[in-house]
């Protein structure tokens, strides 16, 4: 009866714990490897994070309707930074967690914002969830042995309206490949929220 | 049967405004306002920029976050003025799913700054302008706006009453207080701080101290800082008369000492209402705060 009775207030226990742990992932550490993913590019082709082992890689968290992912295409601030790293060792991957977008959403994105690089379909926002990444434009940078270098905003400018700009991803690719310690690993998120399925 | 066809309903209406994407072209409008008639030289004033927000949609507070962009209030001042930082009300929690968490308003919100005249004015009237920017959100969307041309015109006299009083009571009243004239009877800050590689990581605990028992819906709201950035995965724990605060923290290397740690707010509601408290941050042996 006892035993009983401590079995189930173990698997009550365990239980709880389960479910705890399910809605809480650990969030993704400095430092840690990176959490892996795989998911489709807008031509349906599957990208894994373990395809660019040995490479800098850069996660963008997109969404083509948030106005401050505007703000910084109209700028072509992106466009120009991926440019820039091309073929320095280093890969950048847009990633659209927003809920109901197809590939075929993420191929116009790409096309209307002239993205020559994959934009990877996440509207499930498990990879997202995984990253608990938060906002749009939302940036991560993984190093070449695949831990997290890098977790924050794109640049300083939050409002907009600053003349002299800090891109903090640019600070962080020049560190990583003059082999520096990155100063500036963690900075203020900014943008839209991540319109999350759930 | 009642409730599966509520459900459907429901379901049919959260689709509706999901498909309904386009943002409200006005979805914020501005006014502003000065808490006197006319303008008396060497006296301070008091303005408001108020901000009507739609339903259903946010703006950000200083800090805005997990994401958003804090509301910003430019003061253009006529020469010999000077103005206080922008007063911030105490702002809301606003949650999304994703364990999305930023803090901002909804419904309305004035903010508010003290104007210090110079004690000679030769003009008989003068314009204050305040461009006021935001980002204004709700579940599917978001929108920048701006009020550039924002200003008020007041004329200088010998004596002047005091206007709009109703407002600026209201409004006052939401700024955070000192914590000297709050429920508060102590308060504690221990810190771990961990250095791995040249980055420092750490975890503040503020332990309050309630004169009587711990108050009803006790929130905390960390700072917008240069000098630290927390984690807003934090938790407010509250038993008894006691309530802690854990939050994890990410200190950037640029010498803090440079930007100083501000005051986090504490809410809480009492009888009488909701309660904001500005609760210092010391950061008390942070490594990079080193002597000039």
């Amino acid at each position: 009866m006892s035993k009983n009775l401590i079995a189930l207030v173990v698997a009550l226990f365990v239980g709880a714990a389960l479910t705890v742990a399910a809605v809480t992932q650990p969030p993704p550490i400095i430092g840690s490897p990176a959490p892996q993913f795989a998911l489709q590019d807008q031509d349906g082709k599957e990208v894994k994070l373990s395809d660019f082992a040995g490479k800098i890689v850069v996660l963008e968290w997109f969404n083509e309707e948030c106005p401050i992912v505007q703000r910084h295409y109209k700028a072509d601030t992106m466009n120009t930074l991926s440019a820039k790293y091309k073929g320095k060792n280093v890969v950048w991957l847009a990633i659209n967690s927003t809920k109901g977008k197809t590939n075929a959403d993420n191929k116009k994105a790409a096309a209307a914002w002239h993205m020559e690089r994959p934009i990877l379909n996440d509207a499930s926002g498990k990879t997202g969830h995984a990253y608990q990444s938060t906002n749009t434009p939302g940036m991560y940078v993984v190093d070449a042995k695949g831990n997290l270098a890098y977790w924050g905003g794109i640049d300083d400018n939050i409002n907009g309206d600053k003349a002299t700009v800090k891109n903090y991803v640019s600070q962080t690719l020049d560190e990583l490949l003059a082999g520096q310690t990155v100063s500036q690993p963690k900075t203020q998120p900014y943008g839209c929220t991540v319109k999350y399925a759930d | 049967m009642r409730t599966s066809l509520l459900v459907i309903l429901t379901v049919a209406l959260s689709t509706f405004a999901f498909a309904q994407k386009a943002p409200l072209k006005e979805s914020v409008k501005t006014s502003i306002f000065a808490d006197i008639t006319a303008i008396q030289p060497g006296k301070p004033f008091k303005i408001g920029v108020l901000l009507k927000i739609e339903p259903h949609w946010h703006i950000y507070w200083t800090n805005s976050g997990d994401a958003g962009i804090p509301t910003k209030v430019e003061l253009k001042l006529p020469e010999g003025f000077t103005a206080s930082a922008i007063e911030y009300p105490t702002p809301s929690r606003i949650e999304q799913s994703g364990g999305i968490v930023m803090y901002g308003y909804s419904g309305e919100v004035m903010l508010l700054a003290t104007i210090t005249p110079p004690a000679q004015i030769a003009s008989s009237k003068i314009k204050i302008t305040t461009p006021t920017s935001w980002l204004v959100c709700d579940e599917n969307s978001c929108l920048p706006g701006q009020a550039l041309g924002l200003n008020l015109e007041l004329p200088i006299a010998e004596s002047a009453k005091p206007a709009n009083s109703e407002l600026f009571n209201h409004w006052n009243k939401q700024l955070p207080c000192g914590i000297s004239s709050s429920e508060i009877a102590d308060h504690k800050e221990e810190i771990a701080y961990q250095t791995k590689a040249n980055h420092t990581t750490g975890v503040w605990t503020s332990t309050i101290q309630w004169k009587g028992d711990a108050p009803a819906q006790v929130e905390w709201f960390p700072p917008a800082s240069e000098a630290v950035l927390f984690n807003n995965k934090f938790t407010v724990q509250t038993t008894g008369r006691t309530t802690v605060i854990t939050a994890g923290f990410d200190l950037p290397p640029t010498p803090a000492n440079a930007a100083p740690a501000p005051d986090s707010v504490l809410s809480y509601r009492t009888p009488a209402g909701r309660v904001g408290v500005t609760l210092p941050i010391v950061l008390s042996g942070n490594p990079n705060s080193k002597p000039l």
